[in-house]
């Protein structure tokens, strides 16, 4: 309670008021008592020294406060009489902290800060691992019979919960629109351990379809679709033809995985809003790989105890059901699945932060140390006078604090910026982004950090001239170049260690620029110019191959015929946009596995109509492309890859291959360009086209190349498909270079960041060298003055400034060469396309660095160069 | 003029507490209580009186309001809080022990006895 009324009285303009009422006590009093006395001589004697009485009730309202003031206020008049390091100082803390704490923040979001489940460090997520698919994907989603099995017998969970995605379209009034939905096991909110904000959860019985279709909504759902009624549970949301009743609103705080939260192949939608419960699942005991599976474990029980027993119940599915591969499973950590895809670049960008960081202090003691060269007389001046060593610390404490808060406070704002120029401009599949934001631990470690920062260097200056001795410096500005060679030593050292780290920044974000170049010259397999994508999802009411084919032929055809289009056609997925309809592949007449290997060919395999090589611009190498003529006859076209994989050196045209289940014994008429279809980074993708008249998907994509701006065809498609049925929600549409630019997005964010850091170091320690050089000549005025005068030319000034300058950078420069080598292995899988210790990089880096340091040396050369050494030498 | 009588640590903020328990006084007040019923042995300063006040208030023992006083003078006029009470019970109890203790050894035979 005391501490807290003397907080309070630390508010501004309480001390104020405090003392004026006490003054006033005071005089009122004293007036009572000079009424007594009848003599105001002897009533004040009597009642005593009012002054004393107000100096000591300060000192109980705020203990030490007088002293402490006196130290603030005399550092601020000290900063405001040295603007320009007063400025620089807090900058650059304001730079290392915000940088820091944005970053921060990030990482904490994200790696560090616990999901918002109950005890996450029990959630885990399950995988199978298929030995004969492990060359390909290393583990894939779940089978829904080997799900309940395990949910059946496994005793190592207190829950088990399945889930998979879906769209669907919802209605609210007559509007269709598409709403990701999450078709989900019961009691996977018990799993999760999510309180309800309003009705259930999904109940054992929801799994049955007796029980109708009820649905639990998300907050947000909720807040935007039906303004958070209150009495929405029992209310019914049209979904499709049917209307289902709603059981349940989720918390506020709830948030479902993201399908970029957690890995490939993880189907999931990339947000989720409604969840249904997952009723009658037909699927067999062998494929169908579709579910992702979140367990909680029992307390006490160790994950690999958890894998054991499944793997020992996937031993006797195994058996069995005779399936022909083995089976095991995968089980990690939830936490460490959602934040592992960014988890080394965060890395990095935190070890980027950290330089920038030690930079920042290391220019901080460099600036104090210059300015302790300019205050040694005041310091020599105030021992002299009698200020004890602790005295002197405390004041210099108090300016360091000063700049420390400021430059933290500084901090936090720049903080806030970057990190909304972060949210806005990282990609989208940059897990939980939507969760960042500044909360008190985030201040806390700006401010923290700034204060640590100042506080470890910016009292070593302040020790080391309170350690001098005064009488030395008192008595001749003259000799001051012997004590002054030995700090200009240290600072030397310190532009050594700040070009060092920069040079590590710099080839970090050399390196960062030249692989993004190197993935955008890839060689893509298709031309992105002009080309669109074209996302229809057609309602349910196509059902059939046939109907839904139909639609298609008809939209190509109607667009086709608008005048900005030069070519259209179909494709259930465009390249660079993932994988999909994976599957092995049988060449008739031989084995499914590879005759070396030994395993499986797995391809993706693309349904497609007439004209989509050329839509795309992907070369057709051999044979002919698939024509409408196709439509009734069993044909596909394979990948280059694809060929040589499996007819190495042979006609590939007339053999009969077999994939999946809509691929049976086609004739191959032709084998056309590879194309990448999950990142530009990774091998494309073995692909089989076959025509898309006998499987065309529920949504499917229309692909179109305009002959003149593609923007200007956007609008024209998407009337084009509306008008032949307005049932249709509003196709989305991508250019095809949006796509490529988001495929690439997040290695763009990286390095964007890089840059930027590699940006602040440069700026940083071109001031740390400039500071020093120019240091340096104004301890050497006299004697530069003295060599002129006997005869040194004003370009042998310049050179030796000059060279003396550099001479710390060349050191730090090649000592930083080696560290960044050396930390190359670090970012190595972040690279592409080079190495991490790439010849050009360095060298331009060298460069750069040489560059910005000559110039940081020239100025005050240039100053050295023009001293008058006539009014040098007057100057004694 | 009898010399004054140098206080101990503490002893002040027991001894301005005890004044107040009659009822509210203002500053001026409790001085005059003081020196009135120790016939002039205890002349509190202002620079010791007044802090001890301050100190007071912000403990909680004590509370002040601005009122007009029964000569018609604004000032601020303090009372006793529940906490005060309490803390002057603790205090007079520990004085008197303290007062038992420094008579015993001042005179060992009223002690035996």
């Amino acid at each position: 309670m005391l501490w807290l009324r003397r907080l309070f009285l630390l508010l501004p303009g309480r001390r104020a008021a405090r003392e004026r009422e006490l003054s006033e006590e005071l005089k009122s009093n004293l007036s009572l008592a000079i009424e007594d006395a009848g003599d105001p001589v002897i009533a004040r004697r009597d009642f005593g020294n009012i002054t004393r009485a107000q100096e000591e009730a300060r000192a109980v309202w705020l203990p030490g406060w007088d002293a402490i003031s006196q130290d603030l206020r005399f550092a601020l008049r000290v900063l405001r009489r040295a603007p320009v390091f007063t400025l620089v100082a807090v900058l650059s803390l304001a730079l290392g902290t915000g940088a820091a704490t944005a970053l921060f923040s990030l990482v904490d979001t994200i790696v560090l800060k616990p999901l918002s489940y109950r005890d996450p460090e029990k959630l885990v997520m399950i995988r199978e691992i298929m030995p004969p698919l492990a060359h390909i994907y290393p583990t894939v989603p779940v089978n829904m019979q080997h799900f309940r099995y395990w949910r059946e017998l496994a005793q190592s969970f207190d829950s088990l919960a399945a889930a998979t995605s879906g769209t669907a379209r919802i209605f609210i009034g007559d509007e269709p629109e598409v709403a990701g939905t999450a078709l989900v096991t019961a009691g996977i909110f018990d799993t999760l351990a999510v309180p309800m904000q309003l009705g259930r959860g999904f109940a054992p019985e929801d799994e049955r379809t007796s029980n109708g279709k009820p649905i639990v909504i998300t907050d947000g759902f909720w807040r935007k679709r039906f303004h958070a009624d209150p009495g929405i549970l029992g209310k019914t949301l049209r979904v499709e033809n049917g209307k289902c009743p709603i059981i349940g609103v989720l918390p506020a705080s709830f948030r479902f995985p993201r399908k970029s939260d957690l890995g490939p192949l993880t189907g999931l939608a990339e947000r989720t809003d409604i969840f249904f419960p997952l009723q009658n699942y037909n699927q067999g005991w062998g494929g169908d790989f579709d579910y992702i599976v979140f367990a909680r474990l029992k307390a006490g029980i160790a994950p690999a105890l958890a894998t054991s027993e499944l793997d020992a119940l996937e031993s006797r599915i195994v058996e069995e059901h005779k399936l022909s591969a083995g089976l095991r499973v995968q089980m990690r950590p939830l936490q460490e699945v959602m934040s592992s895809p960014v988890r080394t670049g965060l890395q990095v960008l935190l070890a980027a932060v950290m330089l920038l960081v030690l930079i920042v202090c290391v220019n901080l003691a460099n600036l104090l140390l210059a300015r302790g060269g300019a205050r040694a007389r005041e310091y020599a001046l105030r021992i002299a006078i009698g200020a004890t060593r602790g005295r002197l610390l405390v004041s210099a404490l108090a300016e360091t604090v000063l700049l420390a808060i400021a430059g933290g406070i500084s901090g936090v704002i720049a903080a806030r910026g970057a990190l909304a120029a972060f949210v806005r401009t990282a990609p989208v599949d940059l897990p939980r982004m939507d969760e960042v934001r500044i909360d008190g631990r985030v201040m806390a470690f700006a401010v923290g950090l700034s204060l640590l920062c100042g506080l470890l260097f910016g009292m070593l200056p302040a020790l080391r001239l309170s350690r001098s001795d005064p009488q030395s410096v008192l008595r001749g500005e003259s000799h001051t170049l012997t004590g002054g060679r030995s700090r200009l030593r240290l600072r030397e050292w310190l532009v050594g260690g700040e070009v060092a780290l920069s040079t590590v920044l710099l080839v970090l974000a050399g390196l960062l620029v030249s692989s993004l170049w190197h993935v955008l010259r890839v060689d893509r397999g298709f031309t992105m110019d002009q080309a669109v994508e074209v996302r229809v999802e057609l309602p349910s009411r196509y059902n059939g191959v046939k109907a839904r084919a139909g639609f298609f032929d008809l939209a190509m055809e109607r667009i086709r015929a608008l005048p900005g289009v030069r070519s259209v056609s179909a494709v259930n997925k465009v390249p660079l946009t993932g994988e999909s309809n994976v599957n092995s592949v049988r060449v008739k007449g031989q084995s499914a596995l590879d005759p070396v290997t030994r395993q499986l060919v797995m391809v993706n395999v693309r349904f497609i109509g007439e004209d989509y090589f050329p839509t795309l611009g992907i070369p057709l190498v051999r044979g002919r492309a698939i024509t409408a003529a196709d439509r009734e006859r069993k044909v596909a076209m394979v990948s280059q890859r694809l060929a040589e994989k499996l007819w190495p050196g042979e006609n590939p045209l007339g053999k009969a291959i077999s994939s999946g289940s809509f691929v049976g014994d086609a004739e191959v008429i032709g084998v056309v360009g590879d194309v990448h279809s999950t990142r530009l980074e990774r091998d494309p993708t073995m692909m089989i086209y076959a025509p898309f008249w006998q499987s065309a998907f529920q949504v499917s994509n229309l692909v179109v190349r305009a002959a003149g701006d593609s923007r200007v065809v956007i609008g024209e498609v998407r009337r084009a498909v509306q008008a032949i049925d307005p049932g249709i929600p509003a196709p989305r549409m991508r250019t095809m270079g949006e796509i490529v630019e988001e495929s690439v997005a997040q290695r763009r964010f990286q390095m964007r960041i890089a840059v930027v850091f590699a940006g602040a170091a440069l700026l940083l320690a071109a001031l740390g060298i400039y500071g020093v050089v120019a240091y340096g000549i104004a301890l050497r005025r006299r004697e530069l003055g003295i060599r002129m005068a006997l005869g040194a030319r004003a370009a042998e000034v310049r050179r030796m400034v000059l060279v003396q300058g550099l001479r710390p950078v060349f050191v730090g420069l090649i000592a930083g060469m080696l560290a960044a080598v050396a930390a190359g292995s670090l970012v190595r899988t972040l690279l592409f396309g080079i190495a991490a210790n790439d010849g050009l990089t360095l060298t331009s880096v060298t460069a750069v660095l040489a560059l910005v340091a000559a110039l940081a040396c020239l100025l005050p050369a240039q100053s050295a160069a023009s001293i008058d050494p006539a009014r040098v030498l007057r100057e004694e | 003029m009898k010399p004054r009588v140098e206080f101990l640590q503490g002893t002040l903020d027991m001894l301005i507490l005890r004044t107040l328990v009659p009822g509210p006084l203002h500053g001026y007040g409790v001085a005059q209580a003081l020196r009135r019923n120790t016939e002039d042995a205890l002349q509190v300063e202002a620079g010791s009186l007044y802090p001890a006040l301050q100190r007071l208030e912000l403990q909680g023992l004590l509370t002040a309001k601005w009122e007009v006083s029964e000569r018609n003078q604004r000032t601020r006029i303090y009372r006793l809080t529940a906490a005060g009470r309490k803390r002057l019970r603790t205090e007079v109890s520990k004085w008197e022990q303290f007062a038992r203790a420094v008579a015993m050894v001042l005179q060992p035979k009223a002690a035996g006895e």
